[in-house]
């Protein structure tokens, strides 16, 4: 009997393979990918890599990621086969066969989908997974190579996660069955098709949710409120497309169809009533479509611009190959500077390194909140301050101000100040923590000033430069961070500049004997590098491996809604040719149609895209990244990559359509 | 002149590869004139499809001409037979064959869209068919929202929108309970009193016996016909009935010949 019941899973599964070979393709990608995530991040060969603990971090990530669109994706496309395999398993339940043996023959069918997927995707991902690591050395610059190596845990993992979707889909298709008769299951897909009405309030909350997150997205100021409201923009647009596709298309097509003069039409009449049952229909799928190819887009145009920018970024974040700040209770005064100078200069000289560029300034850093005239310590728990209008206050005397900025300015009386601040200063008189100080000359941050950047991380944000002669006037801001620059710029090999950053952070330590600085901090621009390479390309490999995995599930979207619409759509044409709608009008209306309907996520996707251009380069300042030209180019060239595949699927899909529709 | 004529049509079929030639219609001649009400009727497999396909210009028959106005059917070029059947033909299906997502409005005004008329000139074409049909109050409704006849005389209503020079019905009444069916059997009669030509191909005696004229098609070719006179419905019906009977008797007697 058993017997009996497997080889009828095999036929169903042969007789409607249309529907089952791409859901075998999907699981089967699905479980490779876990399975080659799951290898490289449980390795041994990465674990023991320096620098791994970045990488671990990402894959990790991306396992879950992976696992979380592998359940949610199958589970969509089950229900897009059992929709369409209703009527058979109606005809079953009336040729006589019970609920309970309906069961076994499904409990089949998900049994050999199982083996089909797992087994697979395993054999697919002990295939590739040396290769994807492979790729993952090279993006992230890792020395070492991977062993290849077959990972137990992997297998075990994949095996577990796949068998647990599959189980909990075969619950839910009894479930599904158990609750329909037989009458109701034969009707499955013909439910009686009703007009769409237009919901009046949902269309305009749509178009208000894509309003107000293109307006964050635009209207952004800085990183910090980026950060803060990239999550709230990503929300707002996603409600909003699912609201745009479902209610505001539906509002439009009902204007056109109300305006009699163009809605009786030929062209317009057919494709117009068409257009309104697709979208009934197709809204969320479309809606689908768009998010996930946003998704792509992102994440695939950020990851390989930081990649791209990597060396862009360190050159950013670290002015000199060298930087060293030392931290003092005092203004470290000329002999103090010349001093630290002279112990680079010896240690140079050991190490037979040629010094390119050495500057150095000293200033006084914190955080304030200003308001007006007054600048006031910025204080955590005062709960009147927000943190967006937390500000920063350098001060410095002027020689320093000349040798940080390149620009020479006016001896500054005593006892009075210069100010430079981002939003621009006016006013005779500054306040600065209680004391007042005449203002002797003020002026925006020029074109040229070095620090600009920081303006992009605050925004609106003041930053504020307040410059004294002398030492001596100074001394009022002492309870502040002081602070001394050195940026150090070298020849030699990378190898032989990380070990004069060595010697470096000897030689000042050393120095710490003679000047006191409480605490010293060196960066090193080659040792940056590594980590750098690491986080990006760790982020890169993610990006594609995600971006690769939502193109999937986009493209079988895509195919399944072509192949559910030529059904619907062929007995209407069949009746347009009947009343005397010649082929050529019924196919140019067909491709109208099928060209909007499919184009659409696409277009409205690389409008989402371009309207959070303005936050996402904020954001990408957050991994130090500010150059928009590369941002702009990766951003261009991904739509334009993603838009030629887009296209092809196009076009291979709807041979599947046009095959349904004109049989 | 005669509005249709059928001269020696014939069809056959053959499958893919030519090994099997079946003779669907085979020498058919018949002719309706202008303002006529013509039943076509016979059993499954008598060619009845096959005819109503040809007429239609769907299909086209292997040899002989059919002449519509005097315009040969089969000398059209397959890029202007839409056109054509759609100024010159109304159809009425069996399964109504009405788009479920036109409002029964648009569903009437599709071949005055398909002709490019402007919307006033269709609006006024509209009302009067409506009100004679019965269904100027259920003209925003959907298909699926209204009963068989309705569905049907909409789908009447769209056959005769276009003043066509014939309409063809295939089994009209064939998916219409009784009541539904005498109703538009009086649409018919009273369309046709106006001057439309119909064509209909029916299985029905009840449907035949409204006509002027009944047809009886068999194995591909007309085999007999018959003409109302001044016969009522009822006199007509037996009449048929008989004629049936005769054909039925005949074809098992010619069956026991053969064997």
């Amino acid at each position: 009997m058993n017997r009996l019941y497997c080889r009828l899973a095999v036929t169903n599964l042969k007789n409607n393979r249309q529907f089952y070979l791409p859901y075998i393709l999907t699981g089967m990608v699905s479980a490779m990918m876990f399975y080659i995530m799951r290898a490289i991040q449980g390795s041994r060969g990465i674990a023991s890599m320096r620098g791994a603990g970045t990488v671990s971090i990402i894959l990790t990530m991306g396992l879950v990621i992976v696992a979380l669109c592998a359940g949610i994706f199958l589970f969509y496309t089950n229900g897009f086969v059992m929709k369409r395999r209703r009527k058979e398993l109606g005809v079953y339940n009336i040729l006589g066969m019970e609920k309970k043996h309906i069961a076994k023959v499904m409990a089949w069918e998900a049994v050999i989908l199982y083996a089909l997927s797992v087994c697979g995707g395993l054999v697919l991902g002990i295939v590739f997974h040396k290769l994807a690591a492979m790729f993952l050395v090279k993006l992230t610059g890792l020395s070492e190579s991977i062993p290849f190596y077959v990972s137990g845990w992997g297998f075990l993992q994949t095996a577990e996660l796949f068998g647990l979707i599959y189980i909990v889909m075969l619950l839910y298709n009894f479930l599904q069955v158990s609750l329909a008769n037989p009458i109701a299951l034969l009707h499955g897909n013909s439910v009686g098709e009703r007009e769409p009405k237009v919901k009046w309030l949902s269309a305009a909350s749509g178009i208000a949710c894509i309003f107000a997150g293109y307006y964050l997205a635009v209207t952004v100021h800085g990183v910090l409120e980026a950060v803060n409201m990239f999550f709230m923009a990503v929300i707002l647009v996603i409600a909003g497309t699912y609201l745009l596709f479902l209610s505001v298309s539906i509002a439009f097509l009902k204007m056109l169809k109300n305006n009699k003069k163009y809605y009786y039409q030929t062209a317009h009449f057919i494709t117009v009533s068409g257009m309104l049952y697709r979208m009934k229909r197709n809204a969320v799928g479309l809606a689908n479509i768009c998010v996930l190819s946003t998704m792509v887009l992102v994440i695939i145009s950020t990851t390989v611009c930081l990649y791209a920018g990597s060396e862009d970024s360190l050159n950013n974040n670290f002015p000199g190959e060298i930087n060293a700040t030392l931290y003092f209770d005092y203004v470290p005064d000329q002999a103090d500077r010349e001093y630290f100078m002279d112990l680079i200069e010896d240690a140079a000289g050991k190490q037979e390194r040629k010094l390119t560029r050495m500057s150095e300034y000293a200033d006084i850093v914190t955080i304030i909140h200003m308001d007006g005239n007054v600048v006031e310590r910025y204080d955590n728990t005062n709960p009147s301050y927000s943190y967006l209008e937390m500000g920063m206050l350098y001060v410095m005397m002027r020689t320093d101000y000349e040798r940080f900025t390149g620009h020479a300015c006016d001896p500054i009386v005593p006892g009075s100040v210069m100010v430079t601040a981002s939003g621009g200063f006016d006013g005779d008189v500054i306040e600065l923590f209680g004391t007042q100080y005449p203002v002797s000359d003020s002026m925006d941050f020029p074109a040229d000033f070095p620090d600009k950047e920081i303006q992009g991380f605050l925004g609106d944000k003041q930053v504020v430069y307040v410059v004294v002669e002398d030492e001596r006037a100074m001394e009022p801001f002492l309870a502040y961070e002081v602070q001394y620059h050195l940026e150090i710029d070298t020849d030699g090999t990378p190898e032989e500049r990380k070990a004069f950053a060595g010697a470096v952070r000897e030689a000042l330590e050393a120095g710490r004997k003679k000047t006191a600085f409480t605490q010293g901090m060196i960066t090193s621009r080659e040792e940056q590098r590594g980590e750098y390479m690491e986080l990006n390309g760790g982020f890169l490999f993610l990006g594609l491996f995600l971006g690769s995995m939502f193109l999937m599930i986009t493209v079988l979207i895509i195919y399944y809604k072509q192949i559910s619409e030529g059904y619907e759509d062929r007995e209407r044409f069949a009746i347009m040719t009947k009343v005397g709608m010649g082929r050529d009008v019924v196919k140019a209306a067909i491709n109208a149609q099928v060209r909007t309907v499919f184009f659409m996520p696409i277009i409205v996707a690389i409008l989402h895209l371009a309207m959070a251009f303005p936050m996402l380069k904020a954001i990408m300042l957050v991994f130090g990244l500010m150059n928009t030209d590369l941002f702009v180019g990766c951003l261009v060239v991904t739509a334009a990559v993603f838009a030629v595949i887009y296209f092809l699927v196009f076009l291979l899909t709807s041979r599947s359509y046009y095959r349904i529709v004109y049989q | 002149m005669p509005i249709l004529q059928v001269k020696n049509v014939s069809k056959i079929y053959t499958t893919r590869f030519g090994s099997a030639r079946v003779q669907a219609l085979s020498n058919m001649n018949f002719s309706v004139e202008q303002g006529e009400n013509v039943a076509i009727m016979g059993e499954s497999g008598s060619g009845k499809t096959t005819l109503l396909n040809i007429l239609a210009s769907l299909d086209r028959p292997t040899g002989g001409e059919v002449l519509l106005n005097g315009k040969n059917l089969t000398a059209i070029k397959e890029k202007e037979l839409s056109a054509f059947r759609r100024d010159n033909l109304g159809f009425v299906f069996q399964d109504f064959n009405l788009l479920d997502n036109f409002s029964l409005k648009d569903n009437i005004l599709l071949p005055l869209v398909l002709q490019g008329k402007p919307v006033a000139e269709m609006e006024q074409r509209l009302a009067p068919i409506a009100g004679r049909l019965g269904i100027a109050e259920l003209l925003a409704k959907y298909p699926y929202e209204v009963s068989g006849g309705q569905k049907q005389r909409t789908a009447v209503a769209r056959a005769i929108i276009t003043n066509p020079q014939l309409i063809l019905a295939d089994e009209p009444t064939g998916a219409l309970d009784s009541k539904a069916s005498s109703g538009l059997l009086g649409v018919f009669r009273e369309i046709n009193r106006d001057g439309q030509t119909i064509l209909m191909v029916t299985h029905s005696t009840k449907a035949a016996s409204c006509a002027d004229r009944i047809l009886f098609i068999k194995d591909g070719e007309v085999f007999h016909q018959l003409y109302r006179g001044n016969l009522t419905n009822e006199q007509l019906y037996a009449k048929i009935s008989d004629t049936l009977t005769v054909l039925t008797q005949k074809a098992d007697e010619m069956g026991k010949e053969l064997l």
